[in-house]
């Protein structure tokens, strides 16, 4: 008989997968609308499980005695992670919670084999001895709770010689295990097991094809399935292999074939009927990590990453209307380096920067933190979890999607999950319950419901038991199909090569793809079997269990995807040139001397830069930033300078004075600088002060040994005009020289820096035209430049001179290196008129909004910008300059 | 190929299946053939496929090879063929049919039993099948992405500073140590995580001595006094002799005289004070470093004049003679002088106190390091490759204890075949040696090692030509290697092979040397026939461009000639091929650029990174202002201007006041806003609620990025984004915006799939194992980028402990230990380029064109060439090629400073008018859905959730008891606890909620309306509980189950909901009322469902509370 006559006998289908139930109860939908019904009592179909549970429930019910319990999946999933991480061979393994996991899988297939425990007992490999280890401790926690797990529920069943009182029939099982035939058997002795015929729909079409690669094959799948229902077919399969890991793309593939247009910021919302069943874990779903998010900042160990993510978060109050002060809250805890969060921190940041929403919710958040016990059990922290949310305003204030509805609903399912760990589970602290509560989001799969799905993809195991109008099986490589043998890794080999598991052996996998084959090829009229002929670069081949069917060639006709309809209908682009912003309107500039350097280096650079300030987003690091560590150096020297205003002054110092000087001062500016907050960036900060002690007083002992000079300094900040610009510069030192003039001085922090990138190797456009500007300023004044290079184990002036003796390092112009006679500047004077010339000349372009894209040789991979100047585009090339010999 | 090759003897030796072999097999020799002619042979000895293991370099290489040997199966059921050679193979296939019947393998059916794989699928297999024993745990999927863990790891074991540990206390030493930069120390410390199976296990075995430095100084010592002994060897007795006389001849010379360097003195002194003969041992190092001073000049060239000032005066003729000859025999031998000279840089075996305080830092922080990483691991629930092959070792045990495969993997390994040998690394090598750990001589166990150490180019993966060169000469531990070398070349044409012939055993060291990697030529013998070309191009002050188009003729000419010739361009870096792809384009050449073309500087890439950053974080102004810019919108910078200038906190902020019309646009600018920034704004609506992937692509979409593309590649090249993309989603979000493009550094434009040219560019590394008709190798003058600094420097000699220096503290001059290292390091690296030259070489079949580029400058009246760069492959290749280059150098144009500015560039963009084209249909779901009746859902506390618990138990118990007839009492209270426990109810909410289950039921026992309800006043007929019913209510496919549904005495048909809802305090009217409202639209469903069911009856509807007593009709 029929499975749908039997069903409407009142048999009961019990089903390997609750998917297969689902799909037998539309199908028996459609079986009776066929039969011109418009209403039935719905037929009982049950996934095996469940009906399991049902009928000991049952059965307690009548006995009237205090049976054991039963563990849930996520409480036995806490006692073995328990049972593992407590165990002597599990504590040190690099991934105990898997292999939990996987002892809990040994565990179900040594009772599905009916394989009892001491088997293991002789047989002497670390795998065995410690699944022997697991399982009996697994056997004692359960027997102190006095439950019995989902394993054992068969094995109960037989022993208590149970009988169901109505009729069932199996649907979907591939091949039943022992312990499941031993109890079909003595049901079936009792006229209790009827059987379904096969359907009469074998015989359809097999065909066989072979894609490009994995990739095609999906999108040659769902062109066909497409096809089907567009000629009448009302139910399709799809066979995907390794459907978890290609969820995305298979969805997106489908997607693209089904609804091509959709794919579209402004396209209307679609429903395709298409469902890819592997759902994905609960808490990947945005809703669910907001959520999370949440609660980790709770925790009171939020990192800068966290708080950004919760800044930007749409489920929290207030995110839409506070989403630019949100985003500049963001930014500027990325230039301050703040790295340390709680919700307390939040709070006052969000108030700082007039978040007022979020500096709300955060203060609620504090205050319930507050009385928070320090451990408690599973089911009061979800209560309280739920209780925090709420005070954020989660899930936000945007009108929630139907699948936003959904995996709200379920996470409150959830929540009820773990707040049904209370037994197995000992009292947690925060941290604890919310790791465990992740882990179970984790294990929690969760599809939205979809609204009559003609096409389902599906994997291979969860197809058992399936029919359709059309059937396609993907990823039958010779080498996936027959699959290899995949033993369990713990049960020893010949244990399961004897109770016949048939994944333990070659022979056994080889039986098992030759049944699977002969399922599909009768599960549909029509049945398409492929294989991807190529992975990455390497070809493979056919299964050999096809070579039985005709081979046909992939249809070569496909829906574009919306990519592909807009590259192919690209209109002619305009081309313009447009290199030339507004003029400068103020002549008063903010940017200083770097106008000109950035100016220098790439023109479009200092526009953007400084006039339409794009700035980069900076990232929160621990180490001290190197702009941080030159202001530190500087203060200090400053502030040292300002007290000895000469060289005489310095001189006059004991090494000791000095050093007790340097140390005090290097302090102050550090702590003021960095202003630790933690004790890594304490450490850090102390390093630091000591380094740069170190460095400042091997300077000052070059300071000693130079000839006698004054620092000047009244006036250090001064203003500048130059091509029409007005500019502020502030050179770090400058120092008077005893026989007239001044030296002008710049701090580097790094080696790289050499005067001859005072020169233009490229005409009008020398590398750092800084201190040549500050030259400039000091006019007749001026007798010496130079950087005093301040870097780890390097500390030394780097200069040039009119020739006076200033210090070691600065030479008298020309020097060494300066290749006058390929025309670089003769003498100090030429050298001056040169600089003259060419920073007037760059200062007029920055006013006249001179923004071309031409950068000096290695420019761009200093710089932020190349998206938005395009230099990428035509393949722009950086200047070529003559090297330096 | 109908000639028998000359190493015929050498081929057949090698199917042997009783003995072990290590094959040196040349490029184009055909070693995949002969690996799959022994794979057959020994198929046909052993009891099961599984019992031969074979290893090859790449999941290709192992695809391709199971094909062959499908192939050779199936074959073998047709006649035999003609050709001696394929006969081979057919009859070898034949015995394998022939086993596969007898012990029913099956093979064919299921090839999946061939155990071909790569080392690290074999490696991933011994974690799966061991997990216990390789502490893993379970199989571990390493990620491609493993620099985030080792960051993590970093980040990690910083957080110790200031905690007063001893580790702590060695971070801040070694923090300062590198000047305070402590991203750079992140940074080296994760490069070196990345290498840990190089180093972790020497240093935790070092580690367990007490006398750390004396072993790892120990170490250094040997290797010195071994470079001492070989050098002594290779001098010989008497000329070693004879150098110690000639030594303390100059050196009391020299003294007498006076007026040395006190470090000079000190070597001098040495020489005279020693008498016995000059031994291999660190205390004579200063009388070989002595030597070599007298021997050599400052350009490392033995002096060709000596007097007074080496100390040979010319009153001593006969001694400057003596050394005059000496040195004559070093001039011919370069090799020997090298070995000399190094003597000078070979360091002092003890680590100075600085060196050692930081080295032992280091040795402390590594292992803890490694600790944070596992945790990391553990964690995050990932591994990196590095993990599953050391762990692959754990699994395997120790050697002295080795691991029964058998009882995991079924069959005793019988047979290991390992391809590209030369690649093999110090962790592979402990793989191989753990492997065959138990093996006996004669227990008819084989390993099978081919490979050709002259192409080993993959030190960058810690590949180790030594090895080869070592187990050549030794063997494994257990296994006893018979060496065997190829020579015929079925690839290449005469002309190139006699060329490589001529010109490699130059290129390639005199001889091969185990510590230094060296790997002298072997010759290849041609079996082609026809002639075939090798041709130099010679540029002189050329840049790129120029040679670029010379290319370009090239390759235009060779397709003139053959139209289906294959064309490989082969470039050693990926710099060097901007101007080639260039010139390429421009000349209409179609071309594959294979993995070299940088993802991050593709414009599309470019834009689409605007797009995510701009909105992921509306505060990214670079990315926002990107966005407006690029070719979608294509503002001019005059509106770009306005929008920046305007007071909002973010462009997203400013652009709403633009398509306000608050800021002055022009027109233009105007209408383009709009159009952006509508998509922008309904993207910006979609935040959370895609994929990050999918909701870029959809506002990429939208703004019509595909329509901006210039060609098909570049769809591809977005592809290849969005897929990068896609692994670094978090929940549709980044995890942060500012790290976007590191995440992008490796990757490279992928050519478009199976899309094949004739003309491909690629790296040579890419190309090997590949060959083409011809094959052009550009830029030759390019020299190697310098390695990076690191944290650690060591070296592993085969056979040898580790030698270990750590990094110069920060602005210091190095030590000498550590630029020992790196000098060795650097000569291999040398060498393997070499290597990498031959590799290349190779690749060709007919033809094969050299470029290269040298300056000349004019002195006076001549033009002189200078030699090219040493480290280029041109400098290795030039006494072979320097005549082309003299040829062609009166022609050449000599440099000067000019500079031209380049073109103004031009901005591309979208024009107004356009619009999106129409997408075909989309096809809809239509199909009727299944409904299900129930569908409110409250808030989470427990008491909504006991309560949803205590109702179903209610029904569950009600209907039990309509059936059986027996209510529960108080004394079922420990059953029902139990059940709620297993519903989820807390446990501390059971006893109460079982309560309320009773007297729920008593209640509607006691209750009048509850009596009536269930027929106990048996005033109701045609009575169901709980009735499922499915119909088609309005189109679509719904479902209930309705509580209690019956007749009354007057023949209405009621269908009652029970709620067992409770309610404390007032306001029960209420409550009430709005239970009502929320339950209505349910049973209106059920009374849908009814009426289809008993259409004939009249039909009402109520809501029962039996703990209020409550009952509410609905209307
Ligand atoms: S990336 Fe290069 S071209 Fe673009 S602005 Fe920066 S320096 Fe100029």
């Amino acid at each position: 008989m029929q499975l749908y006559s039997l069903l409407e006998q009142g048999v009961v289908a019990l089903t390997a997968s609750r998917r297969l139930a689902h799909a037998i109860r539309l199908g028996f939908a459609q079986h009776a609308q066929a039969r011109g019904l418009a209403v039935w009592r719905t037929p009982q179909v049950l996934p095996w499980s469940t009906w399991l549970h049902e009928q000991r429930l049952a059965a307690r019910a009548a006995q009237q005695r205090k049976l054991e319990g039963l563990l849930t999946a996520a409480q036995a999933r806490v006692l073995w992670d328990e049972v593992v991480a407590k165990s002597r061979s599990g504590s040190s393994l690099l991934m105990p919670s898997n292999a939990a996991r996987l002892a809990a899988r040994s565990w179900q297939l040594l009772h599905d084999y009916l394989i009892p425990l001491d088997r293991l007992e002789h047989i002497d490999t670390e795998e065995s001895r410690a699944l022997l280890e697991w399982c009996r401790a697994f056997e004692r926690r359960c027997q102190a709770l006095g439950v019995i797990d989902g394993a054992r529920l068969t094995h109960w069943l037989f022993e208590t010689q149970f009988v169901p009182e109505e009729r069932v029939v199996l649907a979907g099982f591939d091949m039943l295990v022992p312990a499941v035939q031993r109890l079909v058997d003595r049901w079936r002795a009792c006229g209790r097991v009827a059987d379904a015929e096969a359907t009469a729909a074998a015989e359809g079409s097999v065909e066989v094809l072979g894609a490009a690669d994995a990739t095609a094959e999906i999108e040659l799948a769902a062109q066909w399935a497409r096809s089907q229902l567009e000629n009448g077919a009302t139910s399709v399969g799809v066979i995907v292999g390794d459907l978890q890991s290609r969820r995305e793309e298979v969805q997106r593939v489908f997607e693209d074939v089904f609804a091509p247009g959709r794919r579209h910021a402004q396209a209307p919302e679609t429903e395709i009927p298409v469902v890819v069943a592997a759902p994905p874990p609960l808490a990947t779903y945005p809703l669910v990590d907001a959520a999370l998010l949440v609660l980790r900042l709770a925790t009171g160990e939020g990192d800068s990453k966290l708080v950004g993510r919760i800044l930007r978060s749409p489920f929290v109050e207030g995110a839409i209307a506070e989403r630019s002060e949100r985003a500049i809250a963001d930014q500027e805890l990325r230039k301050r380096q703040r790295d340390e969060w709680s919700w307390a921190s939040l709070e006052r940041w969000a108030a700082l920067q007039r978040c007022n929403a979020l500096a709300l919710a955060a203060r609620g958040v504090v205050a319930a933190l507050r009385s928070l016990p320090r451990q408690a059990l599973p089911s009061e922290w979800a209560e309280r979890f739920y209780g925090l949310l709420a005070l954020v305003g989660w899930p936000g204030e945007r009108t929630l999607t139907s699948v936003e509805h959904q995996v709200l609903a379920k996470f409150q399912d959830a929540l009820a999950q773990f707040g049904s760990l209370d037994p197995v589970a000992p009292r947690l602290t925060f941290a604890q319950a919310l790791r465990r509560f992740e882990e179970l989001l984790r294990d929690t799969p969760f599809e939205p419901e979809t609204t009559g799905a003609s096409v389902v993809v599906i994997d291979a195991t969860t197809s058992a038991g399936m029919q359709f109008d059309a059937l396609w099986v993907t990823g039958l490589q010779a080498d996936r199909f027959p699959a290899p043998a995949s033993p369990d890794p713990l049960i020893p080999l010949e244990l399961q090569r004897t109770a016949g598991m048939p994944q333990a052996s070659a022979d056994g996998s080889l039986h098992f793809a030759r049944a699977q084959l002969s399922r599909w090829t009768r599960s549909a009229q029509r049945v398409v079997l492929s294989w991807p002929e190529h992975e990455g670069d390497a070809e493979l081949t056919m299964s050999p269990l096809l070579t039985q069917f005709a081979r046909v060639e992939p249809r070569a006709e496909r829906t574009a995807t919306l990519r592909e309809l807009l590259f192919a209908n690209r209109p002619q682009l305009e081309v313009i040139v447009d290199d030339r912003a507004p003029p400068v309107t103020s002549a008063r500039a903010s940017g200083g001397a770097r106008i000109l350097e950035l100016q220098s280096r790439c023109p479009f650079r200092a526009y953007a830069e400084l006039r339409l300030e794009a700035t980069a987003l900076e990232r929160v690091s621990i180490g001290v930033d190197p702009a941080d560590r030159g202001g530190i150096l500087h203060d200090v020297l400053h502030e040292i300078w300002a007290q000895l205003q000469t060289q005489d002054a310095l001189r006059a110092l004991s090494d000791a004075e000095l050093e007790a000087r340097v140390r005090d001062a290097a302090q102050r500016c550090a702590m003021r600088i960095l202003s630790p907050e933690t004790r890594l960036r304490e450490r850090l900060a102390s390093l630091e002060i000591e380094s740069a002690v170190r460095q400042i007083l091997t300077l000052l002992a070059i300071e000693r040994q130079r000839p006698p000079f004054k620092v000047r300094f009244a006036e250090i900040s001064e203003r500048y005009s130059i091509g029409g610009l007005e500019i502020t510069l502030r050179p770090d030192r400058i120092d008077e020289l005893n026989d007239g003039g001044e030296l002008l001085i710049d701090y580097k922090l790094g080696d790289a820096h050499r005067p001859t990138d005072w020169l233009d190797r490229v005409p009008g456009r020398p590398r750092s035209p800084q201190l040549p500007l500050y030259g400039l300023a000091h006019g007749e004044r001026l007798r010496a430049l130079a950087f005093v290079v301040l870097a780890a184990g390097k500390v030394e002036y780097r200069g040039w001179s009119d020739g006076a003796n200033v210090a070691p390092g600065v030479d008298a112009y020309p020097p060494k290196g300066v290749k006058v006679d390929l025309g670089d500047p003769m003498d100090w004077q030429a050298l001056q008129h040169q600089w003259r010339f060419a920073l007037t000349r760059l200062a007029e372009q920055f006013v006249a909004g001179e923004a071309t894209v031409d950068p000096l040789r290695n420019a761009c991979d200093t710089c932020h910008l190349s998206m938005l100047c395009r230099v990428h585009e035509l393949g722009t090339s950086e200047r070529a300059e003559v090297e330096h010999g | 190929m109908a000639d028998v090759p000359a190493d015929q003897a050498a081929r057949e030796r090698a199917l042997d299946p009783s003995a072990s072999f290590i094959v040196q097999a040349p490029a184009g020799s055909g070693k995949t053939e002969l690996l799959t002619q022994r794979y057959l042979r020994l198929l046909a000895t052993v009891r099961a496929p599984e019992q031969i293991l074979a290893i090859t370099f790449t999941r290709k290489a192992a695809a391709e090879m199971r094909q062959r040997i499908l192939q050779s199966l199936s074959a073998a059921s047709a006649p035999p063929p003609e050709s001696p050679h394929k006969r081979t193979t057919w009859s070898l296939a034949q015995a394998v049919l022939e086993r596969d019947r007898e012990l029913g393998w099956q093979i064919e059916q299921q090839p999946s039993r061939l155990r071909i794989q790569t080392i690290d699928a074999f490696s991933a297999s011994l974690a799966r099948r061991l997990p216990v024993m390789a502490g893993t745990g379970s199989a571990v999927e390493p990620t491609d992405e493993p620099w985030p863990l080792y960051e993590a790891a970093c980040h990690q074991l910083l957080t110790c500073l200031g905690d007063g540990s001893s580790i702590a206390h060695h971070l801040e030493a070694l923090i300062a140590h590198l000047g305070n930069r402590v991203e750079r120390l992140i940074e080296m410390l994760s490069a070196l995580l990345a290498k840990r199976d190089q180093w972790l296990h020497a240093i935790v075995q070092a580690r367990r001595d007490a006398d750390l430095r004396g072993l790892l100084e120990g170490t250094l010592q040997h290797v010195v006094e071994r470079h001492l002994a070989l050098l002594r060897d290779r001098l010989g007795a008497a000329q070693t002799a004879e150098l110690l006389e000639l030594v303390r001849f100059s050196a009391e010379n020299l003294l007498a005289n006076g007026a040395v360097s006190s470090e000079r003195r000190a070597q001098l002194e040495a020489c005279l004070a020693m008498t016995a003969p000059l031994a291999a041992s660190v205390e004579c190092l200063a009388v070989w470093r002595a030597i070599a001073t007298m021997a050599f000049n400052k350009e490392g060239e033995p002096y060709s004049k000596v007097d007074k000032r080496h100390g040979f005066p010319k009153e001593n003729a006969a001694m400057k003679q003596r050394l005059l000859s000496v040195l004559n025999v070093l001039r011919d031998d370069a090799d020997l002088c090298d070995r000399l000279l190094d003597v000078n840089v070979l360091p002092d075996p003890r680590y100075s106190d600085e060196q050692w305080r930081i080295l032992e830092a280091l040795l402390e922080i590594l292992p803890a390091a490694v600790a944070e990483l596992q945790l990391v691991f553990q964690s995050r629930m990932q591994a990196d490759y590095v993990e599953i092959a050391l762990r692959a070792l754990q699994a395997l045990g120790p050697a002295t204890e080795p691991t029964d495969l058998a009882l995991a993997f079924d069959y005793r390994l019988q047979h290991i075949l390992i391809d590209e040998f030369q690649d093999t690394s110090f962790a592979q090598h402990e793989l191989l040696e753990r492997l065959t750990a138990g093996w006996q001589p004669e227990d008819g166990r084989t390993l099978f090692c081919v490979g050709d150490p002259m192409q080993s180019i993959y030190r960058f993966r810690q590949a180790e030509v030594g090895l080869f060169i070592q187990l050549q000469q030794q063997g494994l531990s257990n296994v006893p290697l018979t060496p065997l070398r190829l020579e015929a070349n079925f690839r290449s044409e005469p002309a190139i092979v006699s060329w490589v012939n001529s010109v490699f055993p130059d290129v390639l060291p005199k001889r091969s040397d185990v510590e230094q990697g060296a790997v002298e030529y072997s010759p290849s013998v041609a079996v082609r026939k026809r002639e075939g070309i090798v041709k130099v191009h010679p540029l002189v002050n050329a840049d790129r461009q120029i040679e670029a188009l010379k290319i370009v003729d090239i390759v235009r000419d060779t397709l003139e000639q053959d139209r289906d010739s294959t064309i490989a361009i082969l470039v050693s870096t990926r710099s060097r091929v901007d101007a080639i792809a260039r010139e390429l384009t421009r000349a209409n050449i179609e071309f594959q650029a294979v993995e070299i073309e940088p993802l991050y500087e593709r414009p599309v890439v470019q834009d689409l990174i605007a797009l995510t950053r701009a909105l992921v974080h509306l505060a990214d102004r670079t990315a926002w202002l990107s966005v407006l810019r690029a070719p979608w919108c294509g503002l001019r910078l005059a509106d770009l201007h306005a929008i920046a200038k305007y007071p909002a906190p973010t462009i997203e902020a400013a652009l709403q006041a633009a398509v306000q019309g608050q800021i002055d646009l022009s027109p233009d600018g105007q209408a383009r806003v709009a159009r952006t920034n509508a998509v922008l704004a309904a993207a910006l609506d979609e935040r959370g609620r895609w994929p990050l992937r999918t909701w870029v692509e959809r506002a990429w979409n939208a703004l019509g990025g595909a329509a901006t593309a210039v060609r098909a590649q570049d769809l591809e090249d977005a592809e290849t984004y969005f897929q990068r993309l896609e692994g670094l989603d978090v929940a549709g979000d980044l995890e942060d915006v500012a790290r976007l493009e590191e995440h992008l550094a490796e990757l490279f434009a992928r050519p478009r799939l199976l899309e094949t040219s004739n003309v491909e560019v690629m790296t040579i590394h890419a190309a090997k194992g590949l060959e083409f008709d011809t094959v052009i190798l550009p830029s030759l003058d390019a020299t190697i980028p310098y390695e990076d600094r690191e944290l650690l420097r060591w070296t592993r000699l085969p056979g040898e402990g580790i030698v270990l220096a750590p990094i110069k503290a920060e602005g210091s001059d190095p030590d000498p230990i550590y630029r020992w290292i790196e000098r060795l390091e650097r000569r291999r690296a040398l060498l393997e380029r070499g290597r990498l030259l031959y590799v290349a070489a190779t690749r060709a079949k007919k033809q094969l064109h050299l470029l290269g580029n040298v300056t000349a400058r004019q002195d006076d009246d001549e033009v002189r060439l200078s030699d090219p760069r040493e480290g280029s492959m041109l400098r290795m290749l030039w006494p072979a090629v320097a005549a082309d280059f003299e040829a062609v150098k009166s022609e050449a144009e000599m440099p000067s400073r000019t500079s031209l500015s380049p073109p103004p560039q031009q901005l591309r963009r979208l024009p107004l008018d356009w619009s999106q084209p129409a997408a075909p249909a989309p096809l809809v779901a239509k199909a009727m859905p299944l409904v299900d009746a129930e569908t409110v859902r409250p808030v989470f506390d427990w008491v909504t959730q006991t309560g949803r618990h205590v109702g179903t138990l209610v029904h569950r118990e009600l209907d039990r008891a309509l059936r059986t007839g027996t209510w529960p009492t108080r004394g079922d209270c420990g059953r029902l606890e139990a059940e709620l426990a297993e519903l989820g109810v807390p446990p501390a909410r059971c006893a109460d909620a079982a309560v309320r289950v009773v007297e729920a039921l008593g209640k509607m026992q006691s209750d009048e309306r509850g009596r009536w309800l269930l027929g106990l006043t048996g005033e109701i007929a045609d009575v169901e509980s709980e009735l499922a019913l499915t119909g088609i209510v309005q189109g679509r496919i719904v479902q209930g189950v309705i509580d209690r549904t019956f007749v009354d005495t007057e023949g209405t048909r009621w269908i009652v909901d029970f709620k067992t809802s409770t309610h404390e305090g007032g306001g029960l009217e209420k409550f009430l009322d709005e239970e009502v409202i929320r339950y209505t639209p349910q049973l209106k469903r059920y009374a849908d469902l009814m009426r289809l069911w008993r259409p004939a009856e009249r039909i009402r509807m109520a809501l029962y509370f039996p703990l209020l007593g409550a009952w509410r009709e609905i209307n």
